[in-house]
């Protein structure tokens, strides 16, 4: 299991799991047919939340990174479009606004997401040699 | 403050039109609801505060959070009870119970990391609980 820094965004990362989810199915289960295609983009996003989830307590990094990507990407497109073409986008997702329903978290989640495994990198296997954690514990 | 920030713009704007009266109609089948918002807040802060101070978790926080949960159980039998005039009952049982885990959930994960970041957790728990608590109220309000 992940420690330091990363089990905070482990935390931050399974509300937004769980949040994103629980409206995809709450949209899907009762009004799918008024607005399909952005109800899809919320379960796809609440899919994309859960693999980050996983991936990032497992430290499964490659995962994690490729769905923090997906997920910057998916928020900043769905962003713009939802600004730019409000009609195609009748229904708030978790990226409509560039997440501005949920103070913009989700913009800003996948950019400290990226910041800490593009960090994590060049440190060794094993993370309680690597940083200051163990020092912190002790004293 | 949370639900201008959290809240759909255009739901603000359908409590705002009701103002004090329709909060009062909340507070009838959810009297416990301001005061689960303002100590889920109290708690945020404390371990908010710990966190950057890098202290430990002190026990005053967890048992601040153990209250928390006493609290929703609570206010979840109270407001099922009235449940007959909610619009949107599915999300509503889905917030009342849902935020119930919350608190067991961030013991069990914060408690497993004794650094700051584990106190991290906690505040991040009790934001939460601050937030799905403010978005029951505006359920309730059927905003």
């Amino acid at each position: 299991m992940i420690s330091g820094p990363g089990r905070l965004l482990v935390a931050v990362y399974g509300v937004f799991a769980l949040a994103a989810t629980s409206r995809a199915a709450v949209q899907i289960a009762t009004k799918f047919h008024e607005a399909p295609l952005a109800y899809l983009l919320s379960a796809f996003a609440a899919v994309v939340y859960i693999v980050l989830t996983v991936a990032l307590a497992r430290g499964n990094r490659r995962v994690a990174l490729g769905a923090c990507v997906i997920e910057l990407t998916g928020v900043l497109v769905v962003g713009t479009l939802s600004l730019a073409d409000s009609a195609a986008f009748p229904q708030a997702t978790v990226w409509s606004g560039y997440g501005s329903g949920y103070g913009f978290v989700p913009l800003v989640l996948p950019i400290v997401g990226l910041v800490y495994l593009l960090r994590a990198k060049g440190r060794p296997r094993r993370p309680d040699l690597a940083s200051g954690d163990q020092a912190k514990r002790k004293a | 403050m949370i639900l201008l920030v959290f809240g759909n713009p255009r739901e603000i704007t359908a409590g705002g039109v009701g103002g004090p009266r329709r909060w009062a109609d909340s507070l009838l089948g959810m009297p416990l609801s301001p005061w689960l918002i303002g100590a889920a807040l109290v708690v945020a802060l404390a371990a908010l505060v710990a966190a950057i101070r890098d202290r430990p978790m002190r026990r005053m926080i967890l048992v601040g959070l153990a209250l928390l949960e006493l609290g929703l159980v609570v206010q979840a039998v109270l407001a099922l009870i009235g449940l007959g005039e909610v619009g949107e009952k599915g999300t509503f049982i889905g917030y009342l119970i849902g935020v119930l885990a919350i608190p067991p959930a961030a013991v069990w994960w914060g408690r497993a990391e004794p650094t700051r970041y584990g106190t991290g957790v906690i505040a991040v728990a009790a934001f939460t609980v601050a937030v799905m608590v403010g978005r029951l109220v505006q359920i309730w309000n059927g905003s």
